[in-house]
C-alpha cells in the first residue's frame, strides 16, 4: 500500500488540516497548487520559507502548507512581511492576500510596500468580492456588478490592481488567472526570484456569491470568462496577463544593510575623535581672556539697567 | 579676574525621560523598532534611529502606527525583541494588533507617551487618560501588563523591564509614560546594569514543538521563524500546534493557561513603591507624573504632623490586589492622584470595598496636579 | 535645611527659552552636581509662539517638577511677564527685556528691567544671544547656578559655531548682574 504520493504532498499539511475552509469550486486551492509548484521550481527549503496571508478566504491558505505560517490580521499581512523579513533576511517571504484584504483595508500598506521595495512577493487573489463575510463588493467589484451590499449594481469605480502597483514603484508586476495554471506556477517562481518587492495578481473565482448573482453560477463559467477576456498580448477589451513591470529598483533591504555599514563607520569616527573627557574643557586663559575684552564695553551698557518694584 | 573651568561631576547626567526609554531599550537588547511620528513619542524615535543602524539593529519608520506595531510582532516573529512608541491617537490605531499579540504570545514592547486628550487633544501637554486604553483598549478577554514610570531613571528601568516580562511571559507589555516625565529631563547617575531576560526557544526535535503547549507550564517555548521548527501562528482560537480550533476543550485549557501566566505571576509582576504607608491614616494612590505631586504633598502634609503615605504603581496592570486590600483594612482611606477623570480609582474603589473611603484629585486639562490640590484633599478628608 | 529654587524662564519659540533652561540646567546637575527637574512647555510651531522652561534646582530630591513660586522669573516678552508675574515669590526677582516688557510695575517684587538684547548685540553681534546675557544676571544676582558652571555647560551644548557669541553674552550678564548687586 505505500503508494509514492504525488511531490505537492511534501508542502501540504495534509494529514491535519484537510478538508478545507474553501466552497466547491473556489480558485483559490488552483491558486495554493500553484505557489507550491512555483516553490518546487526553484527548490527552496521549506525552513526558508514564510508564507505571511491576512484575513480572508485567501488568508486561510497559509495553514495548509508546511512552511513557516502566520495568519495575521485584516489588511496587515505587508507590515507584519516587512517586520519579518528585516529580522530574518534569509527567509523567503511570500504574503497572500485578498482584493479587500490588500486594496481596501491594507490599501496603506500595500501601495507603501511597493514604494518602499523591500524584497518581499505579494500574491493578490483577486476574486472581486469578499467571500468570507458573504459577498459584499470589493475595491475590484467591476462597475454594475452585483453584491450583496450592492444589490442594485456597484457603483464604485474599481483599481486595477497591477496599474495601482506599477505606479507605486513595485519592482516586479504580473497577473494570471486560475485558469492559466501551468503560467501561474511560472509567474510564482518569477515573482520569487526577484530581488525586490513583487506582486503577482491572480484573477480567481468566486462562484457561490459573486458569480451567482452576476450569471456567471459555475466555476466553469468563470474559468471561461477568464479564458475569453484575458491576453497575454495588448487587445482592445481584453485584461492584460503576463509579467507587465519587471525593473530594477534600490531594494530596501540592501539599502538598509548599506546604512547599517555607513552608520557603523561614523559611530567608529565619532568615537575615536571623542576625547577621553565627554566634554570638551576649555583652558581657563580662554574664558579669562573673552570676559576681560568684553568688560569695558559691558559696564557702560550695564549703566542702563533699572529696577523697579522692590529695591 | 579669577575664573575656574568647572569639570562635570562623576558621571551625572543630564537627560530627558524619552532619551531614558531609548537608553533602556538598548540596555534590554533591542533588535527592531519600528514607529510612525507623533508628538511627545519623537524623541525615543529620533535616537533608536541614530543608534540602531550602527548596532546592526533595524530602525524602521512605518507608514502608520498599524503597520508599526504589526511590524514589531513580525520581527519579534523573526527572533528580535522589538518595540514601538506612540502617544494616544497611535495607540488607539494600535490595539487590534496588540490583542494579536496578546493571543498569538509575541512578546513585543509598546511605549505609550500619554498626551492629553480625547482625539487630537494637546500633543505636548501630559494626561493620563489612556489607562483604561492600555487595559482593556483591545477587543475581546485579555491579561496585559502595563509599567508607568515617573522618573527618568525609572523611565530606564521600567523599559529594560518591559522588556524581560515581555520575553519572559510572552506577551505584550505597555510602558505607558506620560508627556510630562517623557519630556522631563533630571539629573541621573549611571543607569545600574540590569538583568536582561530573552524568551525561552524549543530544544525539543522540530516533530515534537508545540508553540502553544499547555502541559509545558506557563509560558511555552517559542521557536524564530527560519530556526527549523516550521509552525502556525493565528488570531483565531488555535490549538497547541497552533492551528485553528473551535473545540472547547482545546480553547478553554490555553485561555486558562493566558490568564494565569499573567494572573498567576504577579508577585513576580507586580512593582509598587510605598511610603509611609504602614502608619499611614491616608494612603495616596498614584503614579506617573502624577506621583511627583502626590510624593510633594505627602511630605507637606507629613510636615504638618499628618500620617500620610504613598502607594506609587510602577506596574500598573495588574494592580496590587492584595495590597490594597490590606491597606483598606490598616488605613482610613485612599486618596487616588492621577492626571484623568478617575481611572485607577474605580478599581481603588472596587478593591476597597467600602472598608475604606476613597476620594480622588484628579485633573485632564494637560496641566499637572497641584501639591497643594493634594493637600487640600487631604485636609479635607 | 535643605533649599529649593524654582526658575522659570519664558518669552516666545526662537527667543532660545528652551536651550537657555537647558543650559541653565546641566551647569546645575552635571557641574554642580545639585538635584535639578527641566520641563518646558512649547507651542506647536518651532518659531514664535509661547515658549517657557521651568527648573527646580534642590539638594534634596524633586518631586514636583514644575514651579510652585518663581524665585527668578525671565520674561523676554510681555505675555510672558502677564501670565507669571503673580506666580513668584515674595523675596524673589523678575528680569523683564525691557525691550519688549514695557509699563510700570508697582507690585513688591523686585523687577530688574533689564536690556537683554542690546547689551547682546552689543557684545555678541547679534540680539539672538539675549537669553544668555540674561543667564549671566541670574547666576550673579542668585545662589542658583554660579558663571563658571554656566560657561562649562554653555561649551558642551552649544555648538562651535555659536559658542563664543553666546559666552560673550554670558559674560556680559556676569557683569551685568555685578553691578546691579552693587547698586
Amino acid at each position: 500500500m505505500a503508494e509514492k504520493l504525488p511531490y505537492i504532498q511534501d508542502y501540504l499539511r495534509s494529514k491535519k488540516r484537510f478538508p478545507t475552509v474553501w466552497c466547491p469550486g473556489c480558485g483559490i486551492g488552483i491558486v495554493a497548487g500553484g505557489i507550491i509548484r512555483g516553490i518546487d521550481r526553484l527548490k527552496l527549503n521549506k525552513d526558508e520559507v514564510a508564507i505571511v496571508s491576512g484575513i480572508g478566504c485567501t488568508g486561510r491558505m497559509p495553514v495548509y502548507m508546511d512552511f513557516n505560517t502566520v495568519h495575521t490580521t485584516h489588511g496587515r499581512a505587508l507590515a507584519f512581511a516587512t517586520g519579518l523579513k528585516l529580522a530574518k533576511p534569509s527567509l523567503k517571504v511570500i504574503v497572500l492576500m485578498g482584493d479587500g484584504d490588500a486594496l481596501a483595508i491594507g490599501g496603506n500598506h500595500f501601495i507603501h510596500a511597493c514604494r518602499r521595495n523591500l524584497d518581499l512577493t505579494a500574491i493578490i487573489v483577486n476574486n472581486n468580492t469578499y467571500g468570507m463575510t458573504g459577498g459584499q463588493q470589493s475595491p475590484t467589484t467591476l462597475l454594475g456588478a452585483r453584491s450583496t451590499n450592492a444589490p442594485y449594481g456597484n457603483i464604485d469605480q474599481p483599481f486595477d490592481t497591477c496599474f495601482l502597483a506599477k505606479a507605486a514603484g513595485a519592482a516586479f508586476v504580473a497577473r494570471t488567472t486560475t485558469y492559466h495554471a501551468g503560467e501561474m506556477e511560472r509567474l510564482v517562481a518569477r515573482a520569487i526570484s526577484k530581488k525586490g518587492f513583487a506582486v503577482l495578481e491572480v484573477l480567481s473565482q468566486c462562484p457561490v456569491f459573486y458569480g451567482k448573482m452576476n450569471r456567471m453560477p459555475t466555476a466553469v463559467e468563470m474559468m471561461q470568462w477568464f479564458r475569453d477576456n484575458t491576453s497575454t498580448q495588448d487587445v482592445v477589451g481584453r485584461i492584460r496577463r503576463g509579467v507587465l513591470v519587471d525593473r530594477e529598483v534600490p531594494e530596501y533591504g540592501d539599502e538598509y544593510r548599506k546604512l547599517v555599514g555607513s552608520a557603523q563607520e561614523q559611530k567608529d569616527i565619532r568615537e575615536r575623535k571623542k576625547s577621553p573627557a565627554t566634554v570638551r574643557l576649555a583652558g581657563p586663559h580662554e574664558a579669562v581672556a573673552v570676559e576681560h575684552e568684553e568688560s569695558e564695553k559691558s559696564a557702560e551698557v550695564a549703566k542702563a539697567v533699572e529696577v523697579h518694584g522692590r529695591k | 579676574m579669577p575664573t575656574t573651568i568647572k569639570q562635570p561631576k562623576q558621571s551625572a547626567r543630564f537627560m530627558q525621560g524619552n532619551e531614558a526609554i531609548a537608553e533602556g531599550a538598548l540596555a534590554a537588547g533591542i533588535g527592531f523598532f519600528a514607529a510612525y511620528p507623533i508628538t511627545p513619542a519623537n524623541e525615543i524615535s529620533e535616537a533608536m534611529a541614530r543608534e540602531l543602524p550602527a548596532r546592526g539593529a533595524v530602525f524602521i519608520q512605518m507608514e502608520d502606527e498599524i503597520a508599526s506595531m504589526a511590524a514589531v510582532i513580525g520581527a519579534s516573529l523573526g527572533g528580535l525583541k522589538a518595540a514601538t512608541a506612540t502617544s494616544g491617537p497611535g495607540f488607539s490605531l494600535m490595539q487590534e494588533q496588540i490583542g494579536y499579540a496578546v493571543a498569538t504570545e509575541i512578546p513585543s514592547v509598546v511605549i505609550d507617551v500619554q498626551r492629553a486628550g480625547p482625539s487630537t487633544g494637546q500633543p505636548t501637554f501630559g494626561a493620563q487618560g489612556d489607562v483604561m486604553q492600555a487595559r482593556w483598549g483591545t477587543h475581546g478577554d485579555h491579561p496585559i501588563i502595563v509599567l508607568s514610570p515617573s522618573s527618568v531613571s525609572e523611565c530606564f528601568a521600567l523599559t529594560v523591564r518591559a522588556f524581560n516580562l515581555a520575553e519572559k511571559y510572552r506577551t505584550p507589555v505597555i510602558l505607558l509614560a506620560d508627556e510630562v516625565v517623557g519630556h522631563m529631563r533630571e539629573r541621573v547617575s549611571e543607569f545600574p546594569v540590569m538583568e536582561v531576560v530573552s524568551r525561552a526557544r524549543p530544544e525539543v526535535h522540530p516533530e515534537w514543538y508545540f508553540p502553544y503547549d499547555n502541559d509545558l507550564g506557563d509560558v511555552p517555548p517559542l521557536a524564530a521563524f527560519g530556526d527549523g521548527y516550521r509552525y502556525h501562528v493565528t488570531g483565531l482560537f488555535h490549538d497547541k500546534s497552533g492551528f485553528p480550533t473551535q473545540r472547547i476543550d482545546e480553547i478553554d485549557p490555553w485561555f486558562e493557561r493566558l490568564f494565569h501566566k499573567i494572573e498567576g505571576n504577579t508577585d513576580d509582576i507586580v512593582e509598587v513603591s510605598e511610603e509611609g504607608t504602614r502608619e499611614a491614616e491616608i494612603v495616596l494612590v498614584s503614579y506617573g507624573a502624577a506621583a511627583r505631586s502626590a510624593r510633594h504633598a505627602m511630605k507637606m502634609a507629613a510636615a504638618d504632623g499628618k500620617r500620610v503615605g504613598l502607594l506609587k504603581l510602577k506596574t500598573l496592570w495588574p494592580l496590587p490586589e492584595d495590597r490594597i486590600k490590606e491597606l483598606a483594612r490598616s488605613a482610613k482611606g485612599f486618596i487616588v492622584v492621577e492626571m484623568n477623570r478617575g481611572q485607577v480609582r474605580l478599581d481603588i474603589e472596587r478593591l476597597a470595598a467600602g472598608r475604606a473611603a476613597v476620594e480622588g484629585v484628579h485633573r485632564f486639562d494637560g496641566e499637572m496636579i497641584s501639591p497643594t490640590s493634594v493637600l487640600k484633599a487631604i485636609e479635607e478628608f | 535645611m535643605s533649599y529649593r529654587h524654582d526658575v522659570r524662564l519664558a518669552g516666545e519659540g526662537g527667543q532660545g527659552v528652551v536651550t537657555g533652561g537647558l543650559v541653565l540646567a546641566e551647569a546645575a546637575a552635571v557641574y554642580e552636581g545639585k538635584n535639578v527637574v527641566m520641563t518646558q512647555t512649547y507651542a506647536p510651531q518651532q518659531r514664535g509662539g509661547s515658549a517657557r522652561a521651568e527648573i527646580i534646582v534642590s539638594d534634596a530630591e524633586i518631586d514636583y517638577p514644575k514651579v510652585l513660586e518663581a524665585d527668578v522669573l525671565l520674561a523676554l516678552n510681555q505675555e510672558a511677564f502677564d501670565r507669571y508675574h503673580h506666580q513668584v515669590k515674595r523675596n524673589g526677582v523678575i528680569i523683564v527685556e525691557s525691550a519688549h516688557v514695557g509699563g510700570e510695575y508697582s507690585g513688591h517684587i523686585k523687577v530688574l528691567k533689564v536690556p537683554l538684547e542690546e547689551v547682546s548685540c552689543h557684545v555678541a553681534g547679534t540680539s539672538q544671544s539675549a537669553n544668555f546675557v540674561a543667564l549671566g544676571v541670574v547666576s550673579e544676582i542668585s545662589d542658583i547656578v554660579s558663571a563658571s558652571a554656566l560657561r562649562a555647560a554653555l561649551r558642551a551644548r552649544l555648538p562651535q559655531q555659536v559658542r563664543q557669541m553666546n559666552l560673550k553674552a554670558l559674560n556680559a550678564g556676569v557683569l551685568l548682574g555685578r553691578n546691579m548687586k552693587r547698586t
